[in-house]
């Protein structure tokens, strides 16, 4: 799980710090129109997140060493989470939330 | 309370809005909003959010009821209230779709009031929502913290028209409102401060982001969720406002569902896991810390269950009620008990023991006696004060007159006329100068409280109330009494009720 904090806070701060450095505005000026486009950058950002703790989910499993027994009795214990299927559901969600 | 005619509360909506009539609160659709509300109906999302208890159940008046409010309204209107046209001329003209009678609020709480976990819960039912609703190709339009009300002890969506159908493409309306009025305090409560809540008393369009991520320290940047939603959010709508070109061209790409689920989701997330400090307040401990002996305080729970049975209230004021012990007393006998107190930590424990306990009665409430939440908003009409909100059937307040006369200086006189405004009775207990918690009251200050003394104290509540009992409780140098509201009450300043 270490490799994918690294790559996850490094992803992170890359995305960030465009926005963190933006200089300060006029605060009487409508802040709704921001809210409205950081949401499809938003999207793209954390639907990108989402394909990677789906696809981190699917390599720790191929690794994971179980007795055979457990993944013969259980063989659904180790998918992703329900939250994670849901998003995984919807093919746009990988990077392609931007139509 | 305002009555007959459009509530303040809600004219921002043109999709309709509140009104009041003798007491009982109803929803007037306007003909703008008719695909949306019978999408709603019709497309099984209003069945389902109210079978869950997530939205308010409500029923649609018949065209005689509907004649026989209009008919009332006409009747009652005064000149001023012809001035506030919504009412006339939505409810005669072209523009009422229908009118709903929704479920009844007995008491309306405002999220400067709330705990930590009574607002958390009303952002987890809000995003909770916004989630179901998408599963039936509509969207929240808002997501105010205001729209969500404490129903027999869980949070529920009282705003029926808040509801608008999904359009493939565009980004969440609510998605700013959602951010303001949940995760800005929720996040300040829980990494700084508790005590931040209060910045939506002053901001009812909730915390401005901007605001929020200056305050919190710089390790929230490490948290997902409140990096993308709070910090980058902030930064993105002070860049797109200052520039506007830019924001036109980008503002044509679109959002795709899943893309809004992403958003959603994530949203609920880190709600999800935003935790309290784990620290205990000096009055939280309250009652393990100090005074009492078991005996005093069966005897006191016994004069205030007595008490209570005497004067039988529908709806109790807790006023001081720490984490709600003998608000339990009245809600036991089946009182609407408002359990009010000005410590964050003990309004917590409080709500989260009423919700494990699965209490319907106890409704714990943020308030500081001593400056109660006032009428905010546009004209002072939006949100009701403390007082706006009564009368209650009887105030309960024990070991609080000390605090009130010694611990802020307001003399007796005041505390007994401004409780002849908020309740017809009041259970109150007298805690005398030798009580151990007076003395620490005046253990470092100088003794300018001549007039506090129990003789004083009947003269003072004598002005506004009727004598109807009292008893000294055992094993305490307490005495607790129930006073009446008397008919001839004359109070010295004018009075809001």
């Amino acid at each position: 799980m270490r490799v994918l904090e690294i790559a996850r806070l490094t992803a992170m701060v890359a995305v960030a710090w465009a926005f963190l450095c933006a200089p300060p505005a006029h605060a009487y000026l409508d802040p709704g129109t921001g809210s409205f486009i950081f949401q499809i950058l938003a999207a793209s950002f954390l639907g990108a997140m989402a394909t990677i703790k789906i696809w981190w989910s699917k390599v720790a499993i191929m690794f994971k060493s179980k007795p055979k027994e457990q993944i013969r009795q259980q063989p659904e214990a180790e998918s992703p989470t329900v939250e994670a299927a849901q998003v995984e559901s919807v093919p746009e969600a990988t990077g392609g939330s931007v139509n | 309370m305002p009555d007959n005619r459009a509530r303040a509360s809600s004219f921002r909506d043109p999709s309709g809005f509140v009104f009041a009539l003798d007491g009982v609160v109803f929803r007037q659709v306007n003909e703008s909003f008719k695909p949306h509300l019978d999408l709603l109906m019709e497309s099984g999302l209003y069945r389902n959010l109210t079978e869950s208890k997530l939205l308010v159940s409500h029923e649609e008046l018949s065209g005689a009821e509907l004649e026989s409010v209009r008919t009332n309204l006409a009747e009652k209107k005064s000149a001023k209230e012809r001035r506030d046209l919504s009412v006339e001329t939505s409810t005669n003209g072209s523009s009422c779709y229908k009118v709903l009678k929704p479920r009844q609020i007995p008491f309306i709480s405002y999220p400067y009031e709330w705990s930590f976990s009574q607002l958390k819960d009303a952002a987890l039912l809000t995003i909770g929502i916004q989630k179901i609703a998408m599963e039936h190709a509509m969207v929240l339009k808002d997501a105010s913290a205001y729209n969500v009300q404490f129903l027999e002890g869980t949070p529920v969506l009282i705003d029926t028209l808040s509801f608008e159908r999904y359009i493939e493409g565009q980004p969440w309306v609510a998605y700013r409102q959602f951010c303001q009025h949940f995760l800005a305090p929720l996040a300040l409560m829980s990494v700084v401060d508790m005590r931040l809540s209060q910045l939506s008393l002053v901001n009812i369009d909730g915390i401005p982001l901007d605001l929020a991520a200056t305050l919190l320290p710089k390790s929230t940047l490490l948290n997902v969720g409140l990096l993308t939603h709070l910090h980058m959010h902030s930064k993105a709508q002070q860049k797109y406002s200052k520039n506007a070109v830019q924001a036109e061209s980008q503002g044509k790409q679109q959002l795709s569902k899943s893309g809004l689920f992403a958003i959603v989701d994530n949203l609920e997330s880190c709600i999800k896991g935003l935790k309290t400090k784990e620290h205990d307040t000096f009055w939280k401990n309250y009652y393990d810390e100090h005074n009492y002996s078991n005996e005093a305080f069966d005897n006191k729970k016994k004069a205030v269950s007595d008490f209570l049975d005497e004067c039988a209230p529908s709806v109790v004021w807790d006023l001081g009620a720490n984490t709600g012990v003998f608000s339990r007393i009245a809600a036991a006998k089946g009182a609407l008990t408002i359990s009010a107190d000005l410590d964050h930590m003990a309004v917590e424990a409080n709500y989260l023991k009423a919700k494990s306990d699965g209490d319907k009665n106890v409704h714990p409430l943020l308030v500081n006696l001593t400056a109660p939440p006032p009428a905010i908003g546009w004209a002072n009409e939006e949100r009701m004060s403390l007082a706006d909100r009564g009368p209650a059937d009887t105030i309960l307040a024990l070991a609080l007159v000390h605090h009130l006369a010694i611990g802020n200086n307001v003399p007796l006189t005041q505390i007994a006329e401004y409780f002849s405004t908020l309740a017809r009775h009041v259970i109150i207990e007298f805690v005398p100068k030798s009580d151990s918690q007076v003395r620490e009251l005046l253990a470092n200050r100088e003794d300018i409280f001549a007039g506090y003394n129990q003789k004083d104290f009947e003269k003072a509540f004598e002005r506004f109330f009727e004598p109807i009992n009292k008893r000294l409780i055992e094993g305490s140098e307490r005495t607790l009494y129930l006073f009446g509201k008397s008919i001839s009450t004359r109070p010295i300043i004018t009075s809001r009720l």
